[in-house]
């Protein structure tokens, strides 16, 4: 199956789960995405999304200076941010029921 | 965390993706791209982790065309992708990192490693090559004369600038890389078209280049032809050449006239079906047969001797030892009786 596909469904959910844990940069964002199971992400997908969270008013950014390259911009959760984490976790939770209930159904026939 | 890399490559591919966001206000594009070098710098890092360093066929590779990356950002940001027809440079540009993309994949892919391996070991080949290639073009610019002493070093200089070049000695920048990389592509052209066109042509040979106009032995004569040392020669009608017909300066004709050109050579026409040299002329190599021939084939001397009589092509017949025998001799028609005597200088 086309994960990739998939994906595009709830990157919204993934990255906000990802920046409620911690604080995080754009990079930092995908690598945790990625050693967390989500392989196929794409790197341009997650800062897009990052990029639409923080307009929507989900993320706050704030610029952190390096000493070593350039100043990274740091993406943080905000009150909205957790309400629609809440609001999508459920969902999620109950369309994977269903969906995991319907396959295990078809499988025992 | 690993430390970031920022190498010039990733900043063009950077620029390259900021480029294709262009339609979008400033704001948008610092918020979408701000972070982008970073990011970049970091995910190649991971990537590419003991690799040689990154070049811009490694990035597309890793992140596929700036292109592509920029209308995923887009499309993630739920920005619209832009409603302009793309730019005549920017499709340029894109067709070109398309190309790149589609050799950086087969690189990457291990069973093409051999090629990549090939590659590797060929570009001396090509740095001589290319030094060379660039004295011949310098030379035909400039109008060498006879191969020389000069010519020689050179020659020598351009190769072993070349080769400096391809060993990146000379510490270059972007912009140098790019310059060298345009007249690397002229070069290559100038290569395969020699080597297409058999390296017979005049421009690519300039010491074999324009001989000059026909002179004749006899004191006062004139022709009024153009000899370029190969092909057929051709007369100011445009007219391939087919025989010459000389005439004293009392105007009458010049039977049995020696013809040399400025260097000393015969002047041998050429026949116009093969473009070749009638001395090199063939049975084998004409393939209009029934034509005309020079009497000049059967004994193979005596080529610049003109005007030339002409045997008909049905009347030759081959010995079995190659030798060629031929009646039937076709007399030199004189286009003029005579021509009205030169004026006298005295």
């Amino acid at each position: 199956m086309d994960t990739t596909q998939l994906l595009k469904g709830v990157l919204d959910l993934a990255v906000l789960a990802a920046v409620n844990a911690e604080d995080g940069y754009g990079y930092d964002v995908v690598r945790r995405l990625r050693s967390a199971g989500l392989t196929d992400v794409g790197d341009a997908s997650v800062y897009g999304t990052l990029r639409r969270l923080y307009a929507g008013g989900s993320l706050t950014s704030y610029v952190v200076p390096s000493e070593e390259g350039p100043h990274r911009k740091y993406y943080g959760i905000t009150p909205q941010g957790q309400t629609s984490l809440l609001h999508q976790r459920k969902q999620w939770s109950e369309f994977s029921k269903t969906l995991t209930d319907l396959l295990e159904r078809q499988a025992s026939r | 965390m690993t430390t970031a890399i920022a190498p010039e490559v990733v900043t063009e591919y950077a620029d390259a993706v900021r480029a294709e966001l262009a339609d979008l206000d400033p704001e948008t594009i610092d918020e979408l791209a701000s972070g982008l070098d970073a990011d970049l710098g970091e995910a190649l890092a991971d990537q590419l982790l003991g690799q040689r360093p990154p070049d811009l066929d490694a990035m597309i590779a890793a992140f596929g065309t700036p292109e592509q990356y920029a209308r995923e950002l887009r499309a993630a940001a739920g920005i619209a992708a832009p409603q302009e027809p793309a730019s005549a440079p920017g499709a340029i540009q894109r067709s070109w990192l398309g190309v790149r993309e589609t050799v950086a994949r087969v690189r990457q892919n291990p069973q093409r490693q051999w090629l990549d391996t090939l590659i590797q070991a060929l570009r001396p080949l090509w740095w001589v090559v290319r030094g060379l290639a660039i004295y011949w073009l310098a030379a035909a610019v400039f109008g060498a004369m006879e191969p020389g002493l000069i010519d020689l070093i050179a020659a020598l200089g351009l190769i072993a600038v070349s080769v400096m070049w391809g060993r990146k000695q000379f510490g270059q920048q972007r912009w140098a890389r790019r310059v060298g990389l345009a007249i690397s592509a002229i070069t290559a052209s100038v290569v395969l078209a020699t080597i297409w066109w058999g390296a017979d042509s005049g421009v690519l040979m300039p010491w074999a280049g324009p001989q000059q106009a026909a002179t004749v032995e006899y004191p006062g004569a004139y022709i009024d032809a153009y000899y370029d040392g190969g092909g057929a020669p051709i007369s100011g009608t445009g007219m391939p050449i087919q025989n010459l017909y000389v005439y004293g300066p009392d105007g009458a004709p010049v039977p049995d006239a020696r013809i040399v050109d400025g260097m000393g050579n015969p002047v041998v026409l050429s026949d116009a079906a093969t473009g070749l040299p009638w001395d090199q002329w063939s049975p084998e190599l004409d393939f209009y047969l029934g034509g005309d021939v020079p009497q000049s084939v059967l004994t193979n001397d005596h080529w610049n001797v003109y005007p030339w009589s002409f045997i008909p092509e049905s009347q030759l017949a081959q010995r079995p030892d190659g030798s060629l025998v031929g009646t039937g001799s076709l007399a030199p028609q004189w286009p003029f009786d005579s021509l009205p005597p030169l004026p006298s200088e005295q």
